[in-house]
């Protein structure tokens, strides 16, 4: 089940990366090689009636009192920020007009 | 005298301290010169901080002057890997990504450390975001294996264990997601713990897998390793999957008796596929452990061949959305400085976790790595303890496998298992490989790193690995 070059494009669109066409070549290579490898051991598994384990402690709805606390001061928060105005992050623009 | 103090233990170092026969800033300046004299080589250090530490260990001399009471790690000198938040301390984790990165706060276990009065040397090296074996996928350089300079020093943690074996701190704090304390620890012949998940806060860790990442010593020795855990441990309210359970006293752990206790070794760790020389080394360790009066038993864990490919889907996955927070908006450069590792895992999880293959794959590994953790389950209802080899082979060459991510992968077959289901393990040297250290693994059942220490350190002190040093 080999993975196609336009899945790996697609992927890394969703994934916001760009690739040179060579990088394309060889991560459509690698990841047919480890997807092939991780569900070709994994399909010999009978997993039906298996409940999926997100995480293994079994915590469930963690709350704590909702007391209010210092929290960074504005500086501190944008002072690795690449682009700030007038005290906010500056974002890209996500609806055209 | 002075010549050794860089050799010392924590122990050692805090009597030597606490009674004023050296100062902790003797001591940091040891360190301090040893860094500049081997560092060149080895390369284990992303940033050293030096008046930092001086004026740390300055303190903890004052604080000793005026007869107060320190605990036992103040005026240590330790080092962090570069994954911790460290506040305004430069924090890459080997990426270019974060090259400009200074975080506006530290991790919750960097804060413990300094509430204890620690002195913190600098920032060690690893692969960029966590990712590898080897150090090789670091954005900066390599670091070198103090035992031969042409070999890896493992990995992710690879800058941290480099460090401690070559007397250049004496403790790291590290994170481990699948091996990457256990492994490089393997590799350099030092100590590195895994906690349970959950037993010590990851507030501040740099996310890599987050149902997997745990945070956790890099030592000489095994009670070193007990005496870091007990400061790191312990519920956050900063970190709301980390439990609220008592912190017991680990140094007291260690003199435990282990006669008559079950000791499993699990044959699917013996198998075809792992270097004869180090079998043999891990096999003589296992039967020194059983001369000390426990009782070996042969177990199994059935689905441990399904642990590396039940990995390599769950945790690109959760990196895939971990790395999205890297969008240039917060903190960080553009996505176009994350590295080829880091690329391939985003890739490998966006596309298992999209859209008509997320249950065929994401699913499908999520329900196997109940089948991993029900084996441990099981197999802790027979014995107490399970001893392996860390890893299959010594520390490898430059270059060897870093052009198989597959090959690669498998550095981590026996570190792994432990990961997804969650449970203690501690890597602990027990002797060498053609010239190489070799890693005894023993893991124990959820939240009981009191009888993972215990084992440690009872086979430990029953032979002189641990005082070996390379020269460099």
């Amino acid at each position: 089940m080999a993975i196609q070059k336009t899945q790996v494009q697609h992927v890394a669109e969703l994934a916001q990366l760009k690739l040179t066409s060579s990088e394309l070549e060889k991560y459509t290579k690698q990841l047919s090689e480890i997807i092939d490898y991780d569900m070709g051991l994994l399909n010999k598994i009978e997993t039906d009636g298996i409940e999926p384990t997100a995480q293994v402690t079994g915590l469930e709805d963690v709350t704590q009192n909702d007391n209010p606390r210092p929290s960074l001061d504005q500086k501190e928060a944008l002072k690795n920020v690449p682009e700030t105005e007038e005290g906010y992050f500056k974002t890209g623009v996500i609806l055209e007009q | 005298m002075k010549g050794k103090l860089i050799e010392l233990t924590i122990k050692e170092a805090h009597k030597l301290i606490k009674d004023r026969e050296i100062s902790a800033v003797e001591l940091t300046e040891g360190f301090l010169a040893r860094i500049r004299d081997v560092d060149a080589k080895i390369k284990a250090y992303l940033t050293v901080t030096p008046e930092l530490a001086l004026a740390q260990a300055k303190a903890v001399d004052d604080f000793v002057a005026k007869k107060q009471e320190i605990g036992l790690l103040a005026g240590i000198p330790g080092t962090i890997k570069d994954v911790l938040m460290t506040k305004g301390i430069q924090t890459t984790a080997a990426s270019k990504i974060l090259e400009n990165f200074n975080p506006p706060y530290s991790a919750t276990t960097v804060d413990k450390l300094l509430d204890q009065r620690a002195v913190l040397l600098g920032k060690t090296n690893c692969d960029e975001f966590a990712m590898g074996a080897s150090t090789e996928n670091s954005a900066y350089f390599e670091s070198r294996n103090p035992w031969d300079l042409q070999r890896v020093p493992g990995g992710s943690s690879g800058g941290s264990a480099a460090a401690v074996a070559a007397s250049e701190a004496m403790f790291a704090l590290a994170s481990d997601t699948g091996g990457s304390i256990r492994q490089p620890a393997s590799f350099c012949g030092v100590v590195g713990l895994k906690p349970t998940y959950g037993r010590v806060s990851r507030f501040g860790l740099i996310a890599m897998a987050s149902s997997f990442d745990t945070v956790g010593p890099i030592t000489r020795d095994v009670k070193d390793a007990a005496i870091v855990l007990q400061e790191i441990a312990g519920s956050d309210a900063n970190d709301s999957t980390s439990l609220k359970k008592d912190v017991p006293d680990y140094l007291k752990a260690l003199e435990r008796p282990i006669k008559s206790l079950k000791v499993g070794m699990p044959k699917e760790y013996f198998i075809k596929g792992i270097d004869p020389t180090v079998e043999k080394v891990v096999r003589e360790a296992i039967k020194k452990i059983e001369g000390l009066g426990a009782e070996l038993v042969e177990v199994s864990l059935p689905h441990t061949q399904y642990a590396i490919p039940t990995y390599y889907i769950l945790v690109p996955s959760e990196v895939s959305s971990n790395m999205a927070r890297f969008d240039r908006i917060r903190y960080g450069l553009g996505r176009d400085k994350f590295g080829e590792e880091v690329k391939r895992r985003i890739m490998l999880g966006t596309y298992a976790l999209s859209s008509g293959y997320f249950d065929a794959y994401y699913s499908k590994a999520a329900k196997v790595r109940t089948l991993i953790k029900q084996d441990f389950e099981e197999v802790f209802k027979k014995v107490d303890i399970l001893v392996t080899p860390t890893t299959p082979s010594t520390a490898f060459k430059f270059g060897e496998n870093i052009n198989d991510p597959l090959k690669m992968y498998l550095a981590d077959i026996f570190t792994c298992p432990v990961n997804l289901a969650g449970v203690p393990a501690i890597s602990i040297p027990c002797g060498f490989a053609d010239g190489l250290p070799v890693g005894l693994q023993v893991i124990g059942p959820h939240f009981d790193e009191e009888r993972v220490l215990n084992v440690a350190y009872h086979y430990e002190q029953s032979t002189d690995w641990h005082n070996q040093k390379p020269e460099i």
